[in-house]
């Protein structure tokens, strides 16, 4: 059998996901032998239109993304969305906070004109997403795992469960017991609660679950001391966008 | 049926390495399976029984039997394409090996069914467990009064079984019954739900067992349909599906109230699901 | 059989040299909480302590744990567990002893799991009497599990500079065998009567709980406003199934090496507060709201388990509240069920 073509791109992100990917090294080259990689901006120069899988990072900013992501989406057989950014928009989504225009001076002063752009989206809101892999940034085993599934030919797990199951499976103290405040709870895992179990706060990096109870969590960040202002940033740190989503599905 | 084994606690877990001897698609969605199973480690098995199915990677899943006790040790299972573990069945060649753990569940309760006239529902998928019963009642049909089969599905490709069924209305001493959602050109049966198929059926309810299976929107329908027929309770048997991982009672998937399907069940009387409020 | 004593300071010294047959599991101290551990030096255990993040349970059925080795030739095997060292579990306290009983009754019920026997069988238990409210949550007092002796194989009774020793099996028998054991007196009973009189006043609750008149007030429960209520407070985050001593479930997947024809069949524990806990394919979800999830939580706590075995589903540990952000309370939950029924009746 012909080994898989593997192919990497991005979009606007800082590549740390990527990056994470490259730290795998002695995993990597067993995953060599069973995978070719044709387009890995980070590791290598040579490019080819010809894969099986993307891996897509970043988030969708410009107009000019969108014919180059469709691009990919019909050249490849499975899509997948690497890293926050990809899956939920992740910081990026902070800029949807101000305007296009004002964003444009804020970062480039009075050039901004003569550049693009327009509210952040994740990419599964320009083109199909087969499977996502969250985090930011994304977990090395579980891009690991992902691989050998696509290669056993089977669907990848996509968790479903909050950051507190894993948490509590590492036998953790709960960081609210620390005096600090934590998303774990409505959070999606995966990430082996890597951020409470060195005592530091979940920002919810993954996501919100979908179908989580938001007004609650609002109740306990508030019963735990958090001001309005130190809600909000709690939401819309990575989350802006799936926040937005479920308030719009779930009036309550 | 020759003496039961008892599995050692040992291998709860470990799947008994089957070869399969035959894979032939039904429809667009379900496969037709069959395995030759190990007699040494594996018990005879019943309709309504139910097995694990699995692939090294990949994972386990339940799978009804879908042949009668009599082809033991040969099994036949028929597989939708739903997911992971379905997806790999169907692709599965003739000579590999799948992993089996079973028989598990209680399976229909074979010796009350004896001398009685039956009434069988199936709705879709629900027709896979009843394939086994069914031929098990045709291998022995002298056991049985009236039998009656209701068959419902959603249109005339999702039918299973179809050189069965054509067998089946020909014998003369089994009323089948089918019905299609929706019809298509070369459909001259009936169309509607398999409820519309409840105005052929007249029932002795002193003699009567009738054994349903199918989706739980079916139940809710057919049950209005069987309660006008005033069966009692414990003569009527569902068999429910449930998530499950174990099948041996530990994993609590499949729980409702007190019982584990996997274990208690997955077939019931009416009766006992009047006391289990979750079941249907 | 006469009652025994032993000085606090032996006793460590008996488990001290107990480490070259046994392999010792007890609590010991991190940040803030404590946790069962493997100990190898004596000095860490605390045998007075409040109660641990995860259960004891962990001993006999790991978070995460192999049922089924796959091999490159395509056999499956069990993976091996090892029983050449004993186990001495030390320092359980009441509420974990029932629940262990409960998780025994379940898993030794035919067909019996295999992993979980083969540990249990190959621990000894030393449990510990405990002489105040772990914490402000605890309320085994109201469930009836306070002071219980469970399947434990030896009972420690703590004093001032003594513990009171009571060998429960053979097991315990052998374990103690050389301790320096020596004779207690009325004198101690008395006083462990007077201290567990102080400390029953501390609960946060003096009522019992009874189990029968909870299972029936459950039975006629399912359409109370409280499981709506409860929905809106819960995260459905689980936290409350993984840290109970007597929730069990667990999940089963797959993890296979980079060879992809070598690895392992896992069971992890799993939790019925999460959505997709009772799914199934063509995505009928038979517990689809937190409504419907946290009234099958509360229903096997204090209804399923009980009717089915005769004990109690929650031994009052405390654990989940005591660790769910939104502080939902299984004593209030149980007290509310009853008083709907008392004014019924
Ligand atoms: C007693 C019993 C008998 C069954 N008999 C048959 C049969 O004869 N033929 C047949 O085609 N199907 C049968 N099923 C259903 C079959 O078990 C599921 O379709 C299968 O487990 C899905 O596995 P998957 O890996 O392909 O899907 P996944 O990729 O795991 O998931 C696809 C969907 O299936 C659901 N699902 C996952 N695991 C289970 C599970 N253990 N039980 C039910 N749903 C699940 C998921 O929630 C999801 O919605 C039976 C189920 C039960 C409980
Ligand atoms: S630290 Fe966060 S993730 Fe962990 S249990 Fe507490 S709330 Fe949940
Ligand atoms: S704990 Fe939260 S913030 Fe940290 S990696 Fe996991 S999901 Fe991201
Ligand atoms: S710990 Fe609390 S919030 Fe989390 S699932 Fe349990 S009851 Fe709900
Ligand atoms: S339900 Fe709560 S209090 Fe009861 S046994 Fe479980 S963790 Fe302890
Ligand atoms: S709940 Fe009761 S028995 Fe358990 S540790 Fe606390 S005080 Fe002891
Ligand atoms: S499937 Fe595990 S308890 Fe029924």
């Amino acid at each position: 059998m012909a080994k898989p073509r593997i192919a990497f791109f991005d979009f606007a992100c800082c590549e740390g996901c990527q990056l994470q990917v490259i730290n795998l090294e002695a995993e990597l080259l067993d995953v060599l032998d069973h995978v070719d990689i044709v387009t890995f901006r980070e590791a290598m120069s040579e490019k080819s239109d010809d894969y099986d899988i993307a891996f897509i990072e970043g988030s969708i900013t410009r107009a000019s993304d969108i014919p180059r992501l469709e691009k990919i989406r019909e050249n490849a057989t499975v899509l997948i969305a690497l890293g926050a950014c990809a899956t939920i928009a992740g910081v990026n989504a902070l800029k949807n906070r101000r305007t296009p225009q004002e964003n444009l001076r804020i970062v480039y002063g009075d050039d901004g004109d003569k550049f693009e752009t327009f509210p952040v989206r994740p990419i599964d809101q320009v083109v199909e997403v087969d499977y996502y892999l969250h985090g930011c940034p994304i977990d090395k085993n579980e891009f690991l795992e992902m691989v050998k599934a696509l290669l056993m030919g089977t669907a990848p797990k996509q968790w479903t469960s909050a950051v507190c199951v894993e948490c509590k499976l590492r036998e953790n103290e709960c960081v609210y017991d620390l005096g600090r405040l934590c998303m774990g709870p409505i959070s999606r895992g995966g990430c082996d609660a890597i951020c409470p179990a060195y005592g530091n706060s979940c920002e919810a990096c993954r996501g919100i679950l979908p179908d989580a109870n938001i007004p609650s969590m609002v109740e306990v960040l508030k019963a735990h001391g958090a001001s309005e202002a130190e809600i909000e940033r709690r939401f819309t740190n990575f989350t802006a966008i799936d926040k937005l989503v479920q308030e719009m599905e779930q009036p309550q | 049926m020759s003496e039961s084994i008892t599995i050692p606690e040992q291998t709860l877990y470990l799947p008994i390495p089957t070869p399969v001897t035959a894979v032939r698609m039904l429809t667009k969605t379900e496969c037709l399976i069959t395995v030759e199973l190990d007699p040494d480690r594996i018990e005879p098995y019943r309709p309504g029984q139910f097995f694990m199915l699995s692939l090294p990677g990949i994972g386990e899943a339940p799978i009804s039997v879908c042949s009668p006790p009599e082809a033991y040790p040969r099994l036949q299972l028929c597989v939708r394409r739903v997911g992971k573990v379905t997806a790999h069945l169907h692709q599965l060649a003739v000579g590999s090996t799948i992993g089996i753990r079973g028989p598990m569940g209680n399976g229909v309760p074979l010796e009350q069914l004896k001398g009685q006239d039956l009434l069988i529902a199936a709705g879709g998928l629900g027709m896979v467990p009843l394939h086994a019963l069914i031929n098990h009642i045709v291998k022995n049909r002298a056991d049985y009064g009236t039998v009656t089969v209701l068959y419902g599905a959603k249109e005339p490709g999702e039918l299973l079984f179809r050189d069965e069924l054509l067998q089946w209305g020909s014998r003369g001493d089994l009323n089948l019954h089918i019905a299609v959602n929706i019809a298509d050109e070369d459909w001259m049966g009936h169309v509607g739900m398999i409820t519309t198929l409840f105005q052929y059926v007249s029932v002795d309810v002193a003699k009567t067992a009738a054994v349903i299976v199918g989706p739980p929107v079916m139940y809710h329908f057919v049950m209005q349909e069987i309660r006008k027929l005033n069966l009692p309770p414990e003569r009527i048997f569902l068999s429910l599906e449930r998530r499950m991982k174990c099948g041996v009672g530990k994993c609590g998937h499949c729980q409702i109230n007190e019982i584990t399907v996997c274990q208690d069940g997955p077939v019931f009387s009416y009766d006992q699901l009047k006391t289990l409020p979750e079941a249907i | 059989m006469p009652a025994s004593k032993i000085s606090k300071d032996d006793l460590k010294r008996h488990l001290s040299e107990k480490l070259t047959d046994y392999t010792l599991v007890g609590p010991v101290k991190s940040r803030l909480a404590y946790k069962f551990d493997v100990i190898s030096n004596v000095d860490r255990l605390e045998i007075e302590y409040t109660t641990t993040v995860l259960p004891p349970k962990k001993q006999f059925m790991p978070t995460v744990e192999p049922l089924i080795r796959f091999q490159g030739d395509g056999t499956a095997q069990l993976p091996l567990i090892p029983t050449d060292r004993p186990v001495a579990l030390v320092a359980l306290h009441s509420c974990d002893l029932i629940a262990t009983d409960l998780i025994d009754t379940i898993f030794a019920t035919a067909p019996g799991d295999p992993y979980y026997k083969t540990r249990r069988e190959n621990a000894v238990i030393l449990g510990v009497r405990c002489m105040e409210p772990c914490d402000t949550h605890a309320f085994c007092n109201a469930m009836g599990t306070l002071d219980q002796k469970g399947g434990a194989d030896i009972f420690l009774t703590p004093l001032d500079h003594h513990f009171l020793v009571e060998p429960l099996s053979k097991k315990g028998e052998t374990f103690l065998a050389g301790a320096a054991l020596s004779h207690s007196g009325d004198e101690d009973a008395q006083a462990v009567g007077r201290i567990a009189n102080e400390r029953d006043k501390q609960f946060r609750s003096q009522e019992k709980v009874d189990l029968k008149a909870l299972s029936d007030a459950m039975t006629t429960s399912r359409d109370h406003e409280i499981w709506d209520e409860l929905a809106g407070e819960c995260l459905a985050c689980g936290t409350c199934n993984i840290t109970c001593p007597t929730c069990y479930c667990f999940d089963m997947c797959d993890k296979m090496e980079l060879s992809l024809v070598d690895g392992e069949r896992r069971r992890s524990w799993d939790s019925c507060q999460l959505r997709e806990f009772a799914e199934v394919a063509g995505g009928e979800n038979f517990r689809g709201t937190r409504a419907d999830r946290q009234r099958h939580r509360f229903f096997r706590k204090g209804k399923y388990l009980f009717d089915r075995y005769d004990l109690t589903g929650c031994v009052g540990c405390g654990r989940c509240v005591r660790q769910c952000v939104a502080d939902i309370d299984p004593l209030e939950v149980y007290q509310r069920l009853l008083e709907r029924r008392s004014a019924r009746v």
